[in-house]
Formats: C-alpha cells, structure tokens, sequence
C-alpha cells in the first residue's frame, strides 16, 4: 500500500470535517456513532468502526479535530458508556475552506483541458 | 442474549484481538470508544431494524473494517516500538539485535541451502555429466519446489528487515523452513546422490526402526519453534516494562 504523503487529506477526512462543523453547529460536539449517522444520510451505509475511527484518531493527531472524553458522571446519568467527543479545529475548518477554494479552481482547469 | 448482543460481544473480541500488544492506553481509549459506538447504534437503530437486522449491520460495519483496523494497529505498533528503542537498557537492545540476527541468519541460510540445492536439482550431476541442464519435464520440475522455498526465504529476509512486518516475516520463514525440510527430502535423489546414500545410512542406523525414521521430518518443526520463540522473546522485551499485561488482559 502506497503510504499516504504528510499532510494529505482524505476525501472520507473532509467528508468528516463537513459533517463534523454541521454537527457541532447544533449541538457543540459530535461523537463517533453521531458521525457516522451523518455520514450515512443520504442513502450510504454506516460508516465501518475501522475507517471512522482510524480516520478520526489520524485527523485527531494532526490537530484538524480536537478530542475529550465526555464527564464520566453525565454519561452514568444517563446510563450508557461514555463518548469521546469532537469538534473540529481552526486548522480543520481553514483545511476544509481551503479545499472548497480548490474544488472549483481544479474544475475549471479541467474543463479547459 | 440476543443477536445484536452478540455481534457487539464479538466486535469487543476482535477490538481486543487486534489491540493486543499494543500499549494499555491506547488500547483501552479504542476499546472505549467503541463500546461506546456499539451502544449509541443498538440505541439509535433497535425501532428500525429487527434483532438479526441490527445484528448484521454491526457485523457489517465490523467486517468492513477490519483493514483500517490493521493499518491503525500497525501504525501504533511503529510507533510504540520507535518510543521503546529510546528505553530499552544496553542488554536489552544487544538481546534485541542479537535475536534480529538470529533471524535474519536463518533466512539467509534457508534462502542458500534451497537454492543451492534447487540447482543441484535442476543439473544433472547425478546421472554422471555434469553442468548439463536437465529436460524440463525432469529434474528442472524438481527444483522447481526448491526455488520456491529459496524465494520465500528471501521474501522473508525482507519482511523481517522492518518491525512492522517482523510476525509476518517469520511466518513465512517458518513455511520456508518446513519446505525446505519435506521437499529436500522427497528430492534428496536429484539434489546429491552421495547425500541420498549418506541419509539412507543415517537412517538405517538409526536406533527403535521403524519410527526413529521420522527423526528426518523434525529439523522444519523444531526451526518453526525456535523461530516462535525467539519471536516471543523479542516481542516480550519489546512490550513496555510498565504495561506488564496485554491489552486484551483489560478487559
């Protein structure tokens, strides 16, 4: 497999960012299972444990999402284990409008080729 | 228990599986976390799907997984071992090294010796004119075995040279090693004639007939032993001296 080159993100790592910024908009954080959910709207199957968190621990080691495991006592409260929860960095929304930059400029150069 | 339970106790099974070894930390946030997905899917989906519908998805979701969970263990793995080498004592880095040797001398003297007797096989020596290259259909389909163990051997050589690989070059050097064990024996006849006669005697000699004969099968055996062990030793050193259980042992 052909190692990935430092920096790069994947398109499953902006799909993530989108949704995370959506989701924390309404709610402050998101978590995995949350994640996945919006990722599947639209039709698209869950997302699979070992590519959503694989993707979110890489993302987490390079600052685009900030990670913090929830207050232990909210989730005995409410009596489920508990979260590990995200939000999406000022590196991670500058990367995702940086790309949103390129999307368009990449499109245009394609359709003058 | 029902059928999504299970498949949640399962997916907590391969988490462990593949989080072993691995330090306790890290294997247990990814545990946590998972237990956690686990839970928020049955929750989220129970009054949609039925038992064995969930069931399925959970699989699913796991199933498909499981090549992203081997990179994430691999890329952990790295990373703990490269932290290690910065701790380890003198001694243990000499123990390392020395038992990476081992290894690597091991696949080098598998890689030779089946090489050099696949082209023993391959030339005719035997039949009394030497250097010439045998019919296709003869001795060249002989040692067509032996290059096979020669190049699995070398496949091992480089497997091994990175700890990332390190298991699954052993494995292959153990495979190595059995082939080499059955297919010089079933082609002692082309590899040397002097060495079939040499072995016939041997054992003949042998003490407790007919059973001692199988003595000639054990050489490949013992090797995959000696190579689990000096594997074992290597990972045992390697593990963390602070983390005296697995990560599956947290459970």
């Amino acid at each position: 497999m052909p190692r990935r080159k430092k920096g790069a993100i994947l398109p499953i790592e902006y799909d993530i960012l989108a949704a995370g910024i959506d989701a924390q908009s309404a709610g402050g954080s998101f978590y995995g299972f949350a994640l996945a959910q919006a990722l599947a709207d639209g039709g698209h199957a869950l997302t699979a444990h070992g590519t959503l968190y694989k993707a979110l621990s890489r993302m987490t080691e390079a600052g685009l999402l900030a990670a913090e495991w929830e207050d232990p006592a909210v989730a005995e409260t409410e009596g489920r284990p508990r979260r590990r929860l995200y939000t999406v960095s000022g590196a991670g929304v500058q990367a995702l409008s940086r790309r949103a930059l390129e999307a368009p400029a990449a499109s245009a150069r394609a359709a003058q080729a | 228990m029902t059928p999504a339970e299970r498949a949640q106790r399962r997916v907590l099974r391969w988490v462990d599986r593949y989080s072993k070894g691995l330090p306790l930390p890290v294997a247990e946030e990814r545990r946590a976390e998972l237990e956690s997905d686990l839970h928020e899917h049955a929750v989220a989906r129970r009054d949609e799907l039925s038992p064995s519908a969930l069931a399925r998805e959970i699989r699913g979701r796991s199933l498909r997984g499981i090549p992203a969970d081997l990179v994430w263990r691999d890329r952990e793995m790295r990373r703990f071992r490269a932290a290690r080498l910065t701790t380890m004592t003198p001694r243990e880095l000499r123990t390392t090294s020395r038992l990476q040797h081992m290894l690597y001398i091991a696949a080098g003297a598998i890689g030779v010796v089946a090489l050099t007797f696949a082209v023993r096989a391959a030339i005719t020596t035997h039949f009394g004119t030497p250097g010439r290259i045998a019919a296709w259909y003869g001795d060249s389909t002989t040692a067509l075995p032996l290059f096979v163990t020669a190049s699995l051997a070398i496949a091992s050589l480089a497997l091994l040279l990175s700890t990332a690989t390190r298991a699954a070059g052993v494995v292959t050097l153990a495979v190595s090693a059995l082939l080499l064990n059955w297919f010089t024996l079933a082609t002692t006849m082309a590899i040397s004639w002097t060495m079939s006669r040499m072995l016939l005697m041997a054992v003949g000699s042998l003490p407790g007939q007919p059973y001692a004969r199988y003595a000639i099968f054990l050489p490949g055996p013992l090797l995959v032993v000696a190579f689990a062990l000096i594997l074992g030793r290597i990972h045992r050193i390697e593990r963390n001296p602070d983390q005296p259980n697995e990560a599956g042992a947290a459970q």
